[in-house]
């Protein structure tokens, strides 16, 4: 099974701390408005969610990893609920790669899955050096495109 | 009935002309301009017979009449290669080519006006995006009835072109599907049941209209709720009944509206198969037929609610990828909208090859975990209202009459978790992958191998401290909402692994399999049988996986089948009894809730299965 790289964690907790930042910037115009005196509150809600965020990235660091088997794509995912993806090679619609700009700064990048499915339609695997993600895209390509091009829907 | 108006190849078409006047009235009579008139008749600030104002008028349905000209004109389809072509646009236009071989449904409509004219609308869906790939509003009748059949099944099977492609689609285009154009009235819905499922189903919609009246009528006053002013007031009693009087009526008239709304959509139901295809019409003022590829089909589901169950019947909905039940007002909701439960069993066995298995339910343990979700439920819901009722000032104190209330719908918390548990479960027949739950609205999913996209095995927390997990096998139905594929909660883990492998090597299995039945008279024509041996040589070991599951149905026992998981009558007291011991057990575990109880739990688990 194949791990994610540990820069990725970095990358988690920068997104959850631009959505707190946001989110304590609110909650401190909000609060404002009632009762200046617990303005205290809203950085530390944000700093509260930064600290979770964290402990979360570092668990779901450690619970992340995929595989590519015989038929399908394998992920392994998920802190509080596990889950386990199958992904079968005939399924793939198309593969993507894209690198936010945390992943740029930090050089990673992603690879998405879609499938025509109606809730897991698209799948991703984050945390990947591009030059992996790209061999990944190709490989998954290449499976997608043996495994026979059968029963579109 | 074959249709004496063929729809002409390679010949541009255009709409029926009727629908130029029908479609200019209808443009221009929508409820914006009524409100709109209304308001500007009604403020008296324009005189309605003055000339002024008529003559806008006037050149407002000129104008509408111009457009509607212009849009007949510029409208034009062909059949021709084996896709569908439309041009259409009178600011911008668009040209768009739909391939026969990926039209999901054609559905055709008619409202008592169209029908008067002889005209009707015909909706396209194809899979992918939300929207109704094509609209021709509108054709003639039977241009319409002709143009579903050419777009269906022999329409796709006839076309030369593209059908590297298109035959991936299914049996249907084998050589030969084109001429199985026979017959056949699968379901035709009774008068009884007709009613019946007008007094089982309680539609949404007339709930909603329903209040809105109700509001609008009452004027602010309750009391005034449909000019029951006096009935309200000759009653003897408090608010309180009142109130409760207001809220029947409001039931009442929600239901009696859903009623007829039910029996206006459902009336006529039919259900007949053409070739390949299943055509369904239905509908008393606005009439709807529709056509569904068989070879289209995701998913079927039964839904069976208490009512529904109680007496013995059952419906049948089916998705593709165009749409699914419910998805919109016109599109297809059933295949059946109630039968007996045999009969809509039977259907579904034409129509997927499925039969009614025994499904396994959750472990027991499951069992217990819903009784303290309900438990902890209750006790939350009373804190609320005991909060509510202590904090307001003008509620009476909640007394020990309250403690009892709370203490006696705890004590049906088991009872409730009972009837969650044991409509519960799944099952892996021969081609299909069968998952049900719900007590109030039960509904089963059925999804064949051969349909399945992804495979998830989610495992939550409070799951995973019982050793359950939730598989879902997710399907390319278009509807998102409740559809799409199937998933059986509460599976017991190690269960959950092989009904995880199960799925995904049947799928593939199937797969081959159907490729093998297309391409092998097919091979003549195109480049023969190239990939059907390919995933068997990659996959080493997968009879092995397969054959793992317990009976994996080449030996005649199709489902995965544990020991005793059929004791639906039988052991029904015993079952209630012994859960409730458990229960009363496990509610102080759970209360303490540390990581120590988990390995008492189990074997508290463990030792239940063994002594059945």
């Amino acid at each position: 099974m194949e791990r994610l790289d540990p820069r990725v964690r970095f990358v988690w907790v920068v997104g959850t701390t631009v959505s707190a930042t946001l989110l304590g910037v609110f909650a401190t115009i909000a609060i404002r408005f009632f009762d200046a005196s617990l303005l205290w509150a809203g950085p530390a809600l944000a700093a509260g969610i930064v600290v979770i965020g964290g402990i979360h990235a570092i668990y779901r660091y450690r619970r992340w990893r995929f595989e590519l088997q015989d038929d399908a794509v394998y992920i392994e995912r998920g802190v509080l609920t596990h889950v386990r993806t199958v992904v079968p090679y005939v399924r793939v619609q198309h593969v993507d790669t894209q690198r936010s700009p945390t992943e740029r700064a930090v050089g990673l990048a992603k690879v998405v899955v879609y499938t025509a499915g109606s809730r897991q339609a698209d799948v991703s695997i984050p945390g990947l050096t591009p030059d992996r993600a790209e061999a990944l895209q190709e490989r998954l390509r290449r499976m997608a495109i043996e495994s026979e091009p059968d029963d579109a829907v | 009935m074959p249709s004496d108006v063929a729809v002409p190849g390679n010949r541009p078409m255009r709409l029926h002309p009727l629908s130029v006047p029908y479609r200019a009235v209808a443009g221009s009579v929508n409820l914006g301009t009524l409100v709109f008139l209304g308001t500007v008749i009604g403020s008296g600030s324009v005189d309605p017979t003055g000339l002024g104002f008529l003559g806008l008028l006037l050149g407002y349905l000129v104008l509408m009449g111009g457009y509607q000209v212009a849009y007949f004109r510029r409208f034009e389809y062909v059949l021709a290669d084996g896709s569908l072509d439309i041009t259409s646009g009178v600011v911008s236009r668009r040209q768009r080519e739909i391939p026969l071989g990926r039209i999901q449904n054609v559905d055709v409509s008619q409202n008592p006006v169209q029908r008067a004219l002889g005209i009707a609308g015909v909706r396209i869906e194809t899979a992918g995006g939300g929207d109704t790939e094509a609209v021709l509003k509108y054709v003639g009748r039977d241009r319409a009835r002709a143009l579903q059949r050419e777009l269906g099944g022999s329409g796709r099977a006839r076309t030369g072109e593209g059908t590297a492609e298109d035959a991936q689609e299914g049996e249907a285009t084998v050589p030969g599907g084109e001429a199985d154009r026979s017959e056949e009235v699968i379901f035709e819905l009774p008068t009884r049941n007709l009613v019946l499922l007008s007094l089982f189903t309680i539609d949404p919609g007339a709930g909603a209209i329903s209040s809105v009246v109700a509001a609008l009528s009452s004027g602010g006053d309750p009391r005034n709720v449909f000019m029951l002013r006096g009935v309200i007031e000759s009653l003897p009693g408090g608010t309180l009944q009142a109130v409760a009087l207001v809220l029947a009526v409001v039931a009442l008239a929600a239901w009696l509206l859903s009623f007829v709304l039910t029996f206006a959509r459902y009336y006529g139901f039919r259900l007949v198969r053409v070739g390949d295809e299943l055509e369904y019409e239905r509908g008393l003022l606005q009439h709807y037929s529709g056509t569904i590829p068989l070879d289209k089909v995701q998913t079927l589901s039964l839904h069976e609610n208490v009512l529904k169950r109680r007496f013995g019947y059952a419906t049948l909905a089916v998705e593709t990828a165009g749409y699914g039940p419910g998805s919109d007002g016109g599109g297809s909701e059933s295949a059946v909208p109630l039968a007996e439960r045999d009969r809509a069993l039977a259907i579904a066995d034409r129509i997927e090859g499925f039969d009614d298995p025994a499904v396994e339910r959750p472990p027991r343990r499951a069992r217990e975990r819903y009784a303290v979700r309900f438990g902890a439920a209750v006790a939350v819901l009373a804190g609320l209202a005991y909060w509510v009722a202590t904090a307001l000032p003008f509620l009476p104190d909640p007394g020990t009459r309250f403690l009892a209330g709370v203490v006696a719908v705890l004590a049906l918390t088991p009872v409730g978790a009972h009837l969650r548990w044991r409509n519960r479960g799944y099952a892996t027949t021969d081609d299909h992958f069968v998952a049900r739950t719900g007590f109030w609205s039960r509904t089963t999913r059925i999804v064949p191998y051969f349909r399945v996209q992804t495979v998830a095995d989610a495992r939550t927390v409070f799951q995973r401290r019982r050793r359950l997990a939730s598989v879902t096998a997710d399907t390319a139905s278009s509807r998102t909402l409740g559809g799409g594929g199937a998933t059986a909660i509460d599976v017991d883990g190690g269960d959950a692994d092989r009904l995880r492998e199960v799925l995904r090597t049947r799928l593939r299995k199937r797969l081959v399999e159907r490729t093998r039945r297309r391409t092998g008279p097919r091979s003549a024509g195109t480049g023969g049988p190239v990939t059907p041996s390919a995933p068997d040589d990659g996959t080493p070991g997968s009879d092995g996986e397969e054959d793992g599951d317990g009976g994996s149905g080449d030996d005649g026992t199709p489902w995965v089948d544990v020991p005793g998981s059929d004791d639906d009558g039988s052991g029904g007291d015993e079952d209630s009894g012994d859960e409730d011991d458990e229960e009363s057990g496990d509610g102080g575990d759970e209360d303490s809730g540390d990581g120590g109880d988990e390995e008492s739990v189990d074997v508290a688990g463990s030792t239940d299965d063994e002594s059945r």
